[in-house]
């Protein structure tokens, strides 16, 4: 009896040695992730792999099974369930910057990540206790460039421009090309370009080259407080844009505001109704004089231009 | 970052009103027809060398009042007179001058087109009056009335006949704010 008492407090104080050595140390051997997910799968009660999008507070390595969880955690353990497929660790990989990195640090081209597999902390630790392992694992871990989100919708606003949506990519975080089409209030169009970022965000350069369909615009001319007239009633023209600019924002969302010069170049349509005819004065004179405009007039417009969008990038 | 930023946008802004908005308008084409002029007979005139009547018809500022505040230029290129009223051909015609005058401007008279009939020519009821390059007319254009002379040369008609001229110009206009 007492030989067993003695075996039972001899395993008990093996038992606290290990995991305050464990706690103390912070962390369990590195294993790679994948292998981790392997042995754990249909471990029941085992330590389990979760999406570090479990939520602020939930640590991006191990947690405890479902029956240690709290009520928010619980309801995570499906999204853990199925992160113990091999294809969820990228995803692990994405999310884990969010409990990682201070909240504007994904602004910042570059950021790094820090892989699920880093994170890694004794199975049962107290939640507090795992923010502070973790922090020790983030600055050990080897770090991975985050990949920028390559296509988006951008909406912008201004003169000649009109309103446009275009389809954005985005190869590279310093260039952006974009496609598109919108209104002016007269009729419809289009527009590319191309913008450079040479510092990700910040300070940009664009060219554009757009087009609108020849429309009516003497409702607009009524509308802004001028008279109708012939020369209004097809208007149309094309246009580049040389802007320079501010770009607000890097990674999923970008505001912008640009300025510079436009060029808009276009035909002058119904001119001979505008010149009044010519008149002659000489007795000598029978008929009358006539004003034609057998070729319509080409028209070119340097004006300042500003416009302002935003662009969302949707993956 | 951003605050760092702002500083940018007075340059921005410079850069955009710095450049002051300019209109161009390139008028390849226009024509003024001069209908109904008529010239007059020359009974008893009949020489071997012909004989020559001048014709002249006024046009006032009001075509040129949209373009005299602008700086534009105005060229013409060809003058062509066809026969009206009846008149069949104008075969008769051995040679011909067309000149512009301001009188408000200056007494002198430039030459916008002449024509002489070659050897070879065909029958025909017009006759195209060109130069070898376009006459630069810019200053005419401007002034209050400019006057159009036309004299012809040759075995003319007896009685007054007439005719329609064709002018035809370009233009190029631009305007700076």
């Amino acid at each position: 009896m007492r030989s067993t008492l003695r075996k039972v407090v001899f395993l008990g104080s093996l038992l606290g040695v290990l995991g305050a050595s464990r706690s103390l140390l912070g962390r369990v051997p590195e294993r790679n992730p994948a292998d981790q997910i392997r042995s754990d799968a249909g471990t029941e009660g085992s330590p389990k792999l979760v999406s570090p999008d479990a939520g602020a507070g939930q640590m991006p390595g191990l947690v405890p099974a479902e029956d240690h969880l709290s009520p928010v955690d619980a309801g995570l353990s499906d999204i853990a369930d199925a992160s113990m497929h091999a294809d969820a660790i990228p995803d692990a990989r994405d999310t884990a910057i969010s409990t990682s990195q201070p909240q504007d640090a994904g602004e910042a081209d570059g950021e790094q990540i820090i892989p699920a597999h880093a994170a890694d902390l004794p199975v049962g630790a107290e939640s507090s206790r795992r923010g502070e392992d973790m922090s020790v694992a983030a600055a050990t871990a080897p770090v991975l460039p985050k990949r920028l989100p390559k296509y988006g919708l951008m909406v912008d606003v201004g003169v000649p421009d009109g309103l446009i949506g275009s389809l954005v990519v985005r190869p590279w975080k310093w260039l952006r090309f974009c496609a598109g089409g919108g209104a002016n209030g007269i009729s419809y169009g289009w527009r590319t370009g191309i913008t450079l970022l040479p510092l990700g965000q910040g300070p940009s350069a664009s060219l554009e080259y757009g087009g609108y369909l020849d429309g009516d615009a003497n409702a607009m001319a009524k509308t802004i407080g001028f008279g109708s007239s012939p020369v209004l009633q097809r208007v149309g023209y094309q246009y580049t844009n040389a802007h320079l600019g501010l770009d607000f924002g890097s990674r999923r969302f970008v505001f912008f505001l640009h300025g510079g010069v436009s060029v808009l170049w276009g035909q002058i349509h119904n001119l001979d109704t505008l010149i009044p005819a010519p008149t002659a004065s000489d007795a000598s004179v029978t008929g009358t004089t006539q004003l034609v405009v057998p070729r319509d007039p080409n028209a070119r417009v340097v004006t300042p231009s500003v416009k302002l969008g935003f662009v969302v990038y949707v993956r | 970052m951003t605050l760092r930023l702002f500083p940018i946008i007075p340059v921005l802004a410079a850069l955009a009103f710095g450049c002051s908005p300019s209109f161009e308008a390139s008028l390849p084409d226009v024509e003024i027809i001069q209908h109904g002029l008529v010239m007059d007979g020359a009974p008893g005139l009949a020489q071997p060398n012909g004989a020559s009547v001048t014709s002249s018809f006024t046009i006032s500022s009001s075509i040129a009042a949209w373009a005299e505040r602008m700086n534009s230029k105005v060229f013409v290129h060809q003058v062509t007179v066809t026969a009206s009223g009846g008149l069949p051909n104008l075969d008769f015609i051995e040679s011909a001058l067309m000149t512009a005058t301001a009188p408000s401007i200056s007494e002198s008279t430039t030459e916008i087109a002449n024509y002489a009939r070659s050897e070879a020519a065909l029958s025909g009821s017009s006759i195209e009056g060109t130069r070898p390059a376009p006459t630069d007319i810019t200053s005419l254009w401007s002034a209050d009335q400019v006057v159009i002379s036309l004299q012809v040369t040759g075995q003319l008609p007896e009685q007054p006949w007439t005719v329609d001229v064709t002018l035809k110009l370009s233009g190029h206009i631009t305007y700076e704010f």
